[in-house]
């Protein structure tokens, strides 16, 4: 479904990902850990589409299409959705509105009818029953002095609305409490079929506890260096990544 | 005297519009044009605003019978239609006789001045102001009573003739609320002339103790118009001005917003957007008078300007020096969506007296990339995104007006507007 190879990428003169390569299949669930500023993030910004960032070499193909020939929106409607580290705020602009526009683009680009706001309403109400969040939420701006874990839920509400058939969440576990926890997990669960994929970017464990992933990728510098399965993510747990920029050396 | 309009031509018009004996207020406003100057660049209240097109205009009607204009966009009143309000229209110094009698019932006297003008208190300061008073054809004053507490906003709409372009229209509006009233009134400049014209309008504001004053003023001329409009509104104690001004089209539009507070307890929130485009130049220059003490005025403008439109903001505040405990705030607020649009802002303080609460700030912005990003990861259009979020910044005055007929037509001007400018 998704296809990394060798992929480099900078900002200014700076090299952020370094030969990094990566395929995900349906129905799978990748993990990727590593340490702060390793380039987790940038790498799934490039896949969002994010132009602040320039590729010097390899490749991106999803569904066998280049993925750099798309716009940001365009690969959001072929099913590409990042969960963002740090959700944006947009004040004033009202969440559901804002949920519409972008359901309504997708079902437009699928040459699907545009939901009526009534429809919309059902699915979105059944989506944060479902995610245990307070319905005022709909009514609030986007993000809008939403709590660190609020806007994580939100992302995850984003997600169930959207239908993507590839979700990238980065650190969407990272500052939600215990229940919040599951909730999340939950919905990443219920969302998971044979016909999507999932990559995670975690630095706990603990999330790979209620998401058993298939695949566990060490990202250190810019690239992959070490794959395995969850019990990686065990052993990371214990060591640490000092032992894998050694082995890097 | 101002060397730009000839005085004699200017008298031998006031003469000739009344078609007979001067009464002494249009005496009075000659002579006070003859003593003052018009504004120019060179003083600093104008410096950015040129309005020396308005001299050619006033040269046409002192010398051309007025010209037949085909292209006057002839919408018949659309905003009387979409807004619910009592209309009072005026035109050719008739109004609505069926109207009038409607808000009667209610407390609420409307006639127009021609024949009481020198029992109205007809403002007459500045040069602009006086030249309104001189030339003034259609004016109108509102009355409204004791304790008046009215169902449905006030709508006022001079309307042009629709044959004739006189090129320069002279408008004034006196309203007088007396004491304990609670009233509503839109003003509307939305008759677009599609030819040069010049429309110097002259708004005066009495509001009496606990009275409260809902004020909306839209702005949606053409491109090819010219609005000087000076609105001074007096507070009486306890007073209460919700103000809102809309500016949506004009080539060249200037407004002087002056609020004196002269008794104590008085509150103004004085409030607008702009959105100007190629061509456009929309000035809004207020002045918060704090004579007296525990009064309160706060000032908050956003703007949006696209092509090569220009705007200014000049939001002042006098403290003087009986105004202890007094609160004043200005703020201005932009998004420049073009590398042409152009803002000069500047809120401004003077203060003679400890005891107040004071603040202000101003931005100029773009629109913020990461919301973009955001959007656009979500499926959004770039373009759409983009005018979705310059809607969001300036729709947030809708939350500041508090006629909730009205909201859906400025909702709907600032999108048509953006649309133009975004496309
Ligand atoms: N616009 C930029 N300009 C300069 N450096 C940048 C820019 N964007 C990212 N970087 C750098 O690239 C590196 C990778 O950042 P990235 O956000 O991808 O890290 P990460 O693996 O997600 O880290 P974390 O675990 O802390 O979220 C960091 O060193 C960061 O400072
Ligand atoms: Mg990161």
């Amino acid at each position: 479904m998704l296809e990394i190879k060798n992929l480099h990428a900078k900002v200014a003169q700076t090299t952020i990902l370094n030969g990094l390569s990566l395929a995900v299949k349906k129905g799978e669930v990748h993990a990727i850990m590593g340490p702060n500023g390793s380039g987790k993030s940038t790498l799934a910004r490039i896949i969002a589409g994010h132009d602040g960032y320039e590729v010097t070499d390899g490749e991106i193909t999803y569904n066998n299409k280049n993925l750099m020939d798309l716009s940001p929106e365009e690969r959001s409607r072929e099913g590409i959705f990042l969960g963002f580290q740090y959700p944006v705020e947009i004040p004033g602009l009202n969440n559901t509105q804002f949920l519409k526009a972008a359901l309504n683009a997708k079902r437009k680009h699928l040459g699907m009818e545009e939901m009526d706001a009534f429809e919309f309403l059902k699915i979105a109400r059944d989506a944060i029953k479902k995610l245990e969040i307070d319905p005022s939420f709909l009514n609030r701006g986007v993000n809008e002095g939403f709590s660190g874990g609020e806007k994580k839920r939100n992302e995850i509400l984003q997600m169930t609305i959207l239908e993507p058939s590839i979700a990238i969440l980065d650190e969407t576990d990272s500052g939600l409490d215990i229940d919040a926890l599951k909730v999340v997990a939950k919905g990443v669960n219920e969302f998971r079929n044979p016909n999507n994929a999932v990559i995670l970017v975690t630095h706990y464990q603990r999330l790979l506890e209620y998401i058993e992933p298939d695949k566990v990728h060490v990202l250190s510098e810019g690239k992959i260096v070490r794959s395995g399965d969850k019990s990686l993510a065990i052993e990371l747990e214990k060591t640490g990544y000092a032992q894998e920029k050694d082995s890097e050396k | 005297m101002s060397a730009q309009i000839n005085f004699e031509l200017l008298s031998l018009a006031a003469k000739k519009l009344i078609q007979g004996e001067l009464s002494d207020t249009r005496v009075n406003a000659l002579s006070n044009f003859k003593d003052s100057e018009m504004p120019s660049t060179k003083n600093e209240e104008w410096q950015y605003t040129d309005i020396s097109n308005i001299y050619a205009l006033c040269e046409k009607l002192f010398h051309e019978p007025p010209k037949e204009i085909k292209s006057l966009i002839n919408k018949e009143n659309a905003i009387a239609n979409e807004i619910d309000a009592y209309w009072v229209i005026i035109k050719n110094g008739t109004i609505d006789i069926m109207e009038t009698k409607r808000l009667q019932k209610i407390g609420v006297h409307v006639s127009l001045l021609s024949n009481n003008l020198d029992k109205t208190g007809v403002l007459i300061d500045d040069s602009l102001c006086s030249l309104n008073a001189a030339l003034m054809h259609d004016a109108i004053k509102i009355t409204v009573s004791s304790g008046v507490e009215s169902d449905k906003p006030i709508g006022i709409l001079f309307e042009n003739d629709k044959n004739l372009n006189n090129y320069v229209s002279n408008f004034r509006c006196i309203i007088e609320v007396k004491d304990n009233a609670t009233v509503s009134i839109i003003h509307a400049h939305t008759e677009k002339i599609q030819a040069p014209h010049f429309t110097n309008s002259v708004v005066q504001m009495d509001v009496g103790e606990n009275s409260h004053i809902e004020f909306l003023r839209l702005q949606d001329f053409s491109v090819h118009q010219t609005l000087i409009e000076k609105s001074v509104a007096n507070l009486g104690c306890n007073a209460n001005l919700n103000y809102t001004s809309v500016d949506i089209g004009a080539q060249l539009m200037r407004a002087d917003i002056v609020v004196n507070f002269n008794e104590k307890h008085a509150n103004a929130n004085i409030n607008g957007v702009y959105i100007a485009g190629d061509n456009q130049h929309i000035d809004n220059h207020i002045l918060a008078n704090h004579f007296i003490g525990s009064s309160k005025s706060s000032q908050n403008f956003y703007g949006v300007i696209g092509g090569n439109g220009r705007c200014v903001f000049n939001g002042k505040a006098l403290i003087c020096e009986a105004a202890i405990n007094s609160n004043a705030n200005q703020f201005n607020h932009n998004l420049l969506i073009s590398e042409n649009a152009e803002i000069n802002t500047k809120p401004e303080l003077e203060i003679y007296t400890d005891d107040v609460a004071c603040s202000h700030g101003t931005t100029v912005g773009q629109l913020d990339e990461n919301a973009l990003f955001y959007m656009q990861s979500r499926g959004i259009d770039e373009v759409v995104a983009q005018q979705l979020l310059t809607k969001t910044f300036i729709t947030r005055i809708l939350n500041e007006v508090n006629i909730p007929s009205a909201k859906g037509f400025i909702e709907n001007l600032i999108t048509d507007k953006l649309r133009v400018l975004t496309q």
